[in-house]
């Protein structure tokens, strides 16, 4: 098992258990951030200190958790197992002058950028299982991460002002979402350690009625900038 | 040779460094010729290994996303972070890069490690000296502004230029001291000139018919209006802009004290700045003894030189005239070993490799080959193929029947059946196989000293048994990967035992090498070394592609001076500096709808360059060439007491075939024409392009008539010709030499056909002649060339075209004869070149080309002279006339076919025996069509 252990910004730790008594010692390693997905239970993405490569696979228990209409939310399977022995997470290994690190994400639960450029919904994920119904933008701007989830759903308005308008991330709270968005169409995952907040958008609002939502989205924070330039008291001469 | 470093801060820009310290950075290393991102911190690592995710959205390149303003508009956007070139950016501020303005967009800091600064500071002043160009000076022409404007060509307005409008008033179309643009020239049967009346900026909308001036012949007036002198303006030269350094370099030549022509001196002192460079000379002017010089200056301890064996000999030669001993004729391996500082290695021994069963594998025949395979093949006279499965089996070696395999078979239920299989067999069960092993020369072993007669049919090869088990895809190459088992023993080219011995490599008569997939240029160009060197006097033959993988070989790249790589850098340059025709082609099918036959467009090469200005700016940093007309060259020669022969361009003498030479020649032709025709109509059936080297070959018979008809007898054993053996040409040839002797001259007779060559031998044979053999070795050829020159006795030397064709000097000869022209203008005028070699007497030296008249040789002549004149387009900056560059292939194809009418007729005339004489400069490229 894989867990993380928020102690605040710079004591977060991360558990390695091994998945299988007796195969591997559990380790323990200092978090720099990492986002757990509350819908599957799985760490989406983690980056910790360490010297040398952690072998994720004794350890990783990732859930695969069922996408249909009717059967959605329920647990189908544990890998790695004796069928699908393949990883479910991509590791990039950091080694630079003043330390290494790891990264760890979970394959199918980060968007690929590959997707913008190609206007192809399957572009956006790896070729493989899909673990979650949700799939999330991380970005070190947090100012950013509206505009980039637009430009993910091609959302063409964006694309000419985009470098323009930043949302804030806080305005989210205060949207009314229209009735075609439903509330489990995107989901903010607080990030456990020093990183941002990260935004997941279920698979199938990739491929429609995110349009609406988006509209709907720069349409309230339009009005509520010009209530704001309004209520700025002009001097009068 | 001291090189002088740029000391730091000396680059014209600053390179990055870290301002903050509290962010995180990201260093710039050297990674071979790519540039590398290395971050120094876990959150600089994570910032840049995201970053480059975030490039394979086409919106997060753009510099804009990322709050950046983008300085050049224009700058192109670089997605893979892997893949920046380095020396693109050796010029400037390596942190204009977008890729580290997006970096510092996102708070990271940028710093430079010191090994790529120092990299950037070293080589920032090498580009200068690569990019300088060599002088490269003009030849006059008397061609016109008008004839010279090609589109794409900037003017300079000199002169105010006023046109009366509509309403009766003047205005001013052209302003004096702004720039206009050659928009279109040519036109529907009008020579018209379309210069744009907007004058040159950034945002220059291209105005073809309304916004230009149209400059036809019925403006002469115009030519004082305009200069292009600014298009041909090099910069200055190496010796204007490094002078110290050609000072220096001066002083080491003196140093050494060989005796070098002055203008060898300044061209040694230029080329020795440099790391690799061409010398372009023409023929015979010291280019040899230059390179020793720039060899001497680099101080260089292992030079290899590379050429053809009478490229050795010339060496060798000036090695002993100069005085240096230390070089090495190099034969064989151990050669290389013997103590020296030059070592001469021959084309045909670097060339040398054995693979015996190469050709037999290209056709899948070989000994590992697969059993069956399957293979399309065309139907007759329809567009489609079919897949047919062919049978390959293994023959025995000693009676060449198929081999067979045995075969376990079990049908359903049944007992196992043994059957015998030819497919993948490797034993021999042919009862009359009779079969010996002959051991009787090995002694001691216990098999030894017996010839064995072995049983019929038990022949068994093992090698082929271990292989029958295996996949045909395991196969690659010569060798099956599962069983080990090879298809025959292989030698690799000799290069590869010493392709990085030598430090300096200098590849003489480098013309020889302009094709790549030659055994040849694999050899030379594997050769590496800091410094490269390649001479020819004749670069450019075909057209600019022959510059191509010499130049690569030379300059390396990709570089400033030279921004192309390998094989993906080819079509870049062709696209750039060659001229293409686009042709409509029948392919033979025809539309459905509309029943018109469909056509296809082809691009043809074409020999004149695209943009000639161009190609003078790409090649001058690399080529050195000086012509006979250099003043430098003649002054240099006059201060030793040389003087180059004086002789003008060669005579064209067009000769009428014999009656018997005509109706062969007309034979000829017609066995042609239905060749001809039958590979068009086999072309349009298989929808593929026309061979043209198996037209080529099949225009030899063509010119063997043209030259030697007697030639034909002898090939196809028959007494089909009985006239003179060397038809019209020989009366002329014979004639011309005999004049020649009489007046005290000796004359080098060349032609590409042997027979040829044994025919005049065997006219002139009381005037002395020798004819060289190719066959001779280095000392009979060395034997036979004294006596030409030193021998009064001897007046005549016939030889190949190609076998004298570099290095010999035959400078006692005062006329050259050409009995037939070669395809490749640059060896011919290598050949004739030989007797053009500076002497200390005045001379008078002549060249004479004889063609048959109404013949091939004609359209060969044609071909000849378009090449010719883009080698000098090319290399001596000659202004060609828009005219001639602008070839018409129908024109070509009519005069094939009027041949016949022509020949026709000279055979009811047949009572001309006189010889025309056509002046150059009124050459056969004249009479085209307008």
């Amino acid at each position: 098992m894989i867990r993380l252990v928020p102690r605040g910004p710079e004591d977060s730790l991360i558990e390695f258990s091994p998945r299988l008594k007796g195969k591997g010692n559990p380790i323990t390693r200092d978090l720099v951030y990492g986002h757990h997905c509350d819908w599957c239970g799985n760490v989406i993405q983690a980056m910790f200190l360490t010297d040398e490569e952690v072998r994720i696979h004794p350890y990783e228990a990732t859930k695969v958790i069922s996408q249909g209409d009717k059967n959605e939310g329920e647990l189908l399977k544990i890998v790695p197992n004796s069928t699908d022995r393949a990883s479910a997470y991509r590791v990039d290994m950091y080694r630079t002058k003043n330390g290494n690190a790891q990264l760890i994400r979970l394959k199918n639960h980060m968007l690929r950028w590959e997707g913008v450029t190609s206007g192809n919904v399957d572009d956006f994920f790896e070729v493989g299982e899909r673990c979650c119904r949700y799939a999330g933008i991380y970005t070190r701007n947090e100012e950013e991460i509206i505009n980039e989830m637009a430009l993910v759903c091609n959302y063409n308005r964006l694309m000419v002002g985009l470098a323009k308008v930043h949302i804030p991330l806080s305005f989210l709270s205060e949207w009314k979402p229209p009735y075609t968005w439903s509330s489990l169409n995107h989901k903010l995952v607080p990030a456990i350690g020093k990183g941002n907040t990260m935004m997941m958008i279920a698979r199938t609002t990739l491929k429609a009625g995110v349009v609406n939502g988006f509209v709907s989205l720069y349409d309230s924070w339009d009005k509520k900038v010009a209530q704001e330039a309004k209520e700025v008291p002009t001097a009068v001469v | 040779m001291r090189r002088i470093r740029l000391q730091a801060g000396q680059l014209p820009f600053e390179l990055p460094q870290i301002q903050d310290f509290s962010k995180p950075v990201v260093e710039l290393h050297k990674n071979g010729r790519y540039l590398l991102f290395k971050a120094i911190d876990i959150a600089s690592a994570d910032i840049l290994r995201d970053l480059m995710e975030r490039m394979a959205c086409n919106r997060m390149r753009e510099l804009e996303y990322w709050g950046v303003k983008a300085e050049d508009p224009g700058q192109p956007v670089v997605a893979d972070w892997h893949k920046v070139e380095l020396w693109k950016h050796l010029d400037g501020d390596i942190a204009r890069h977008p890729l580290c303005q997006i970096l510092k967009a996102n708070g990271v800091e940028i710093s430079t490690v010191p090994t790529l600064e120092n990299y950037i500071r070293k080589e920032f002043g090498k580009q200068q000296i690569e990019n300088t160009p060599f002088p490269m000076p003009a030849v006059s022409g008397d061609t016109s502004l008008f004839q010279r404007c090609q589109v794409g060509m900037n003017l300079l307005c000199i002169k105010d230029f006023s046109e009366p409008d509509a309403g009766g008033r003047t205005y001013k179309v052209f302003e004096k001291g702004k720039h206009y643009l050659v928009v279109s020239v040519g036109g529907s049967g009008n020579d018209i000139v379309r210069i744009s009346t907007q004058q040159l900026s950034d945002n220059l909308v291209m105005q073809d018919v309304q916004g230009s001036f149209a400059w036809s012949v019925f403006h002469p007036e115009m030519e004082q209006h305009f200069d292009d002198s600014e298009e041909t303006d090099l910069g200055p030269t190496v010796e204007e802009a490094y002078p110290e350094l050609i000072a220096m370099n001066r002083k080491a030549i003196d140093k050494i004290g060989y005796p070098i022509y002055d203008h060898g001196k300044i061209d040694a002192a230029m080329a020795a700045t440099k790391r690799g460079f061409l010398n372009c000379s023409a023929m015979r002017m010291g280019k040899t003894r230059t390179s020793i010089a720039v060899a001497e200056i680099w101080g260089s301890k292992k030079i290899a030189i590379l050429g053809s064996e009478n490229v050795r000999l010339v060496w060798e030669k000036e090695f002993k005239k100069v005085g240096i001993t230390d070089y090495v004729m190099v034969d064989s391996v151990y050669d290389l070993q013997k103590p020296g500082r030059f070592y001469l290695i021959k084309y045909g021994w670097a060339r040398k490799k054995s693979d015996p069963t190469d050709l037999e594998r290209r056709r899948y025949s070989n000994y590992l080959h697969p059993s069956e395979r399957v293979v399309s093949r065309a139907v007759a006279w329809t567009p489609k193929s079919q897949q047919i499965t062919v049978y390959q089996h293994n023959p025995c070696p000693h009676c060449g029947e198929p081999m067979e395999r045995p075969h376990l078979r079990r049908d359903k239920g049944g007992p196992v059946k043994l059957t015998w299989v030819r497919s993948e067999g490797y034993m021999c069960r042919n009862k009359k196989c009779v079969w010996t092993t002959d051991n009787r020369k090995i002694k001691g072993a216990a098999w030894g000293g017996k010839l064995i007669q072995h049983k019929p049919g038990t022949y068994v090869d093992t090698g082929l048994a271990g292989h029958s088990k295996c996949e045909y895809s395991a196969v690659r190459g010569r060798r099956c990967n599962e069983c080990g088992e090879t298809d025959g023993v292989w030698v690799p080219q000799v290069t590869k035992r010493f392709k990085k011995y030598f430090t300096v490599v200098i590849a003489d008569e480098i013309h020889h090498v302009k094709d790549r997939s030659t055994q040849t240029a694999e050899a030379v160009y594997r050769l590496r070394a800091r410094r490269k060197m390649g001479l020819t006097g004749t670069l450019l033959s075909n057209s600019a592609m022959d510059a191509y993988w010499i130049m690569s070989w030379v300059i390396g790249g990709p570089s400033e001076c030279f921004p192309y790589l390998h094989k993906q850098g080819m079509k870049e340059f062709e696209d750039r500096f060659c001229e293409h025709a686009i042709l409509e082609k029948p392919t033979g099918q025809k539309d459905e709808e509309t029943g018109e036959e469909i056509k296809k467009t082809i691009r043809r090469r074409l020999p004149y360059f695209k943009n000639a200005p161009d190609w003078w700016r790409f090649a001058a940093p690399k080529v050195l060439r000086r012509n006979y007309k250099d003043p430098l060259y003649l002054k240099s020669l006059a201060e030793s007491g040389m003087q180059m022969p004086d002789c003008g361009p060669p005579q064209i003498l067009r000769v009428p075939m014999t009656q018997e030479q005509v109706k062969l020649m007309l034979s000829a032709l017609k066995d042609f024409k239905d060749v001809y025709q039958k590979a068009m109509e086999e072309a349009k059936v298989k929808n593929q392009d026309l061979n043209g080297q198996f037209i080529m070959s099949q225009m030899t018979a063509m010119r063997i008539v043209a030259t030697i008809p007697s030639f034909i007898n002898k090939r196809f054993d028959k007494d089909i010709y009985t006239g003179i053996p060397g038809g019209g040409k020989m009366y002329h040839i014979a004639t011309i030499t005999k004049d020649r002797i009489l007046n005290g001259g000796k004359v080098v007779i060349l032609t590409d056909f042997v027979e040829m060559q044994k025919a005049v031998e065997a006219e002139l044979k009381d005037y002395g002649v020798i004819r060289f053999d190719t066959s001779w070795d280095i000392d009979q050829r060395r034997e036979a060339l004294d006596r030409f020159n030193e021998d009064d006795e001897i007046k005549i030397l016939v030889a190949g075209t190609r076998a004298v064709s570099e290095s010999l000097d035959f400078s006692v000869a005062n006329t050259c004869i050409c009995c037939d022209i070669l395809w490749a203008p640059g060896d011919q005028a290598q050949a004739w070149s030989r007797i053009l070699t500076p002497t200390d007497r005045e001379r008078k030296c002549e060249i004479f080309i004889v063609l048959s008249e109404n013949s091939i040789d004609e359209h060969m002549y044609s071909v000849f002279y378009s090449k010719l004149m883009m080698s000098e387009q090319g290399m001596d900056r000659r202004s060609v006339n828009r005219r001639a560059v602008e070839i018409n292939y129908s024109w070509f194809a009519e005069r094939v076919i009027q041949e016949e009418a022509n020949l026709t007729l000279q055979l009811r005339e047949s009572d001309s025996n006189s010889v025309i004489l056509v002046d150059v400069n009124e050459g056969l490229m004249e009479d085209r069509p307008e």
